[in-house]
């Protein structure tokens, strides 16, 4: 424990006072991610997708400084968006305009920012606090897994993150999932060097890069549905007093909390992310509020708990990233790869090999969030007309960095045409209600998947009981069936009269 | 889409994916075995693609059963729906936008100077989209002009950025 605050102190010292540019980099990619969030169809994801191309010639430490702060503060920034327009500037801030946007009508605008600068803020520190609490244990714990556990876990984070993500159908986000688990297999198979689905094509033969196809599914497909809407609202009204009353903080510490602490757990659940997160933050917070009635008319309280929890679920994403190399959420995902593109290993080994890093991305979390919370306050007036920016302006040059920033990585025209593809197919998608998210996230667990169920296969002999041998296995095997079959007809059926049994003796 | 037509979209979508999980598997049997290298049959390159082509063939046939029940096969085509659709000022958008998209980034990007290519492509797309007939010349003019501009400072900024300062190649 010692030791971690030791190296969260020299990590913060090296940054602050050795290094006093990495301040500069701190401001300015917190400002840039801001601006990011709040402009609807530029998202968290596709921010930090394009902030990865331009800083992979950069040191390790500063690149990922300046995605973690792009991360938070595009998080951060679609609360405006939905605030001031009723659109959120990115998914994780839906739930921030069922209640922002009508204090927004009330003449609260100014009111209703600081409270979601204060929410994010608060959100954020909760979620680094069990960031550096958890990191270390989780990367511990991970060590005793093998192939049998990481095959569980991969199908486990497809099974949950297709459930979340796609909580009316679940059924699409397990096709989207292992849609991406088969993408991901496009290129040299890991035992034999075989060349799968690759026809011949010499650019298909190491496989689909992550970043392209995440900047078309997300970048490319968020353009076409953006410049497709006929009309788009523009920001009407003034901002009133921005800074929150320290009454309206208190008054909510129990909701603040919860939302922190919920935010952050489901965040750490692979590939769910930060709207899930703010929803069911928000959900549990009207669920206990005394104020309910007030949900969705303009509620302190609801606006407070959906940035807590959105907010507090970046710190959360980074967990699994760190300690299993599995992405707790989109942008997380993109993080993730930026730091094998570095040269930084994240998963199991961490606390072996890198455990400084944990402690540094700690840092890297508390000055984001130290940045976000002054800028958020203090610039909200200029920042506000950003907004006004007409989207056949600003969607061009949104493409242009798309097609440069998928291009620059290998410097390969083939990015450019993956980037194409897999906007296309992120945005017909989105039509037919198959969520993105679970794709990437079997884009990503793919190769996890591919080598060890190979390599357990081999092991057992191809017995399917090794696969549920030891204690681990066997946990994330029944949680994930439970999660597979919890939407079955049957299942809650079999719940519905479980419970009514209950009812009936008591 | 509107929710009423989802169950015409899944029958149609469920038998594309179908396709693709049969193909996926049929693909992954004529992964070659290495027999000859005495490699264990459970190492094979075909076996995780084609158990991933199973499952989704099985998810895909969930939908396109849901779908049935659903009476998603009655894609109600007809000639006015499809006029309809064609006229839609939407779609009309979104075939723009992907048009010249594609046009710059998988046609111009490469076979052409990457400055004068963004310049072309960010002047294009503005005017496509902003250029009323309506307005009157000085309107016009004003807006061509911040065009050009801002056609030309993408093109400079964007490309000096990664060129000067990440030190990329560009196309």
């Amino acid at each position: 424990m010692l030791d971690g605050f030791l190296m969260f102190y020299k990590a913060l010292w090296g940054f602050v006072i050795q290094n006093p540019v990495m301040i500069l980099y701190v401001l300015g990619a917190t400002q840039l991610g801001i601006v990011v969030g709040m402009l609807p169809g530029l998202t968290a994801t596709m921010g930090v997708a394009l902030m990865t191309t331009l800083t992979f010639k950069m040191e390790p430490d500063s690149a990922v400084l300046i995605l973690v702060c792009m991360y938070v503060g595009a998080i951060y920034g679609g609360s405006r968006s939905a605030i001031l327009l009723n659109i959120p500037g990115t998914p994780a801030n839906a739930a921030t305009a069922v209640d922002g946007y009508p204090l927004a009508r009330q003449g609260l605008a100014g009111k209703a920012i600081g409270i979601a600068t204060t929410g994010s803020f608060l959100g954020s520190v909760i979620g680094l606090l069990l960031l550096a609490f958890f990191t270390p244990l989780i990367g511990n714990f991970a060590l005793k897994f093998k192939s049998f556990e990481f095959f569980w876990l991969a199908i486990f984070g497809i099974v949950i993150c297709g459930n979340l993500t796609a909580p009316k159908d679940p059924l699409k986000g397990w096709i989207a999932g292992f849609l991406g688990l088969i993408v991901a297999t496009i290129g040299m198979e890991p035992y034999h060097a075989y060349q799968r689905f690759s026809f011949g094509y010499m650019d298909l033969s190491g496989g689909i890069h992550l970043i392209p196809a995440m900047v078309g599914a997300f970048g490319f497909a968020e353009i076409i549905t953006v410049m497709k809407q006929p009309k788009m609202e523009v920001v009407k009204g003034k901002i009133d007093r921005i800074f929150p009353r320290a009454k309206d903080i208190r008054k909510y510490w129990r909701s603040i909390i919860r939302s922190g602490l919920v935010g952050t757990f489901i965040g750490a659940i692979p590939g769910v992310g930060e709207d899930i997160a703010a929803w069911t933050a928000y959900d549990l917070a009207k669920n206990s509020s005394k104020e309910a009635e007030q949900f969705g008319k303009g509620s302190i309280e609801g606006l407070l708990a959906a940035e807590t929890g959105n907010n507090s679920a970046v710190a959360g994403a980074m967990i699994p990233v760190l300690s299993l190399a599995i992405p707790g959420s989109a942008p997380a995902a993109v993080l993730l790869a930026a730091m094998f593109i570095h040269g930084i290993r994240p998963g199991p080994l961490i606390m072996i090999e890198f455990p400084e890093f944990v402690y540094q991305v700690v840092a890297m979390v508390l000055l984001a969030t130290m940045a976000m919370f002054v800028l958020g306050l203090f610039m909200v007036r200029p920042l506000v007309k950003v907004l006004a920016i007409r989207r056949s302006r600003l969607m061009p040059v949104v493409f242009v960095l798309c097609v440069i920033g998928s291009y620059a990585i290998q410097a390969r025209l083939f990015d450019i045409g993956v980037m194409v593809v897999f906007g296309f197919i992120g945005y017909f998608m989105r039509e037919m209600d198959y969520p993105i998210a679970p794709m990437v996230l079997g884009i990503i667990l793919g190769t996890i998947l591919d080598k060890n169920l190979i390599r357990a296969l081999i092991i057992s002999e191809g017995n399917p009981l090794f696969f549920f041998q030891s204690p681990i296995s066997l946990i994330i095997a029944i949680v994930t069936l439970i999660t597979f079959f919890s939407r079955t007809r049957w299942f809650q059926a079999l719940k519905s009269k479980i419970r009514d049994s209950i009812n009936f003796r008591t | 889409m509107k929710q009423e037509n989802m169950p015409k979209a899944d029958f149609v979508v469920s038998i594309l994916l179908m396709g693709f999980g049969v193909w996926v598997v049929l693909h992954s049997f004529q992964m070659p075995r290495f027999k000859e290298l005495g490699a264990n049959p459970l190492s094979v390159p075909g076996i995780v693609p084609g158990i991933l082509g199973t499952v989704i063939f099985i998810l895909s046939l969930v939908v396109f059963i849901r779908s049935l029940t659903r009476r998603g096969y009655r894609l109600g085509l007809n000639r006015q729906t499809l006029k309809n659709f064609f006229q839609d000022i939407s779609l009309q958008r979104m075939l723009l936008t992907i048009f010249i998209c594609i046009g710059y980034g998988i046609f111009m990007v490469g076979s052409m100077n990457y400055y004068p290519a963004t310049f072309i492509f960010v002047l294009v797309f503005i005017i496509l989209f902003q250029f009323r007939g309506s307005e009157d010349v000085s309107a016009r003019g004003k807006m061509l002009l911040f065009a050009v501009l801002q056609a030309l400072l993408a093109a400079g900024i964007v490309g000096a950025v990664f060129r000067y300062l990440f030190l990329v190649d560009l196309p």
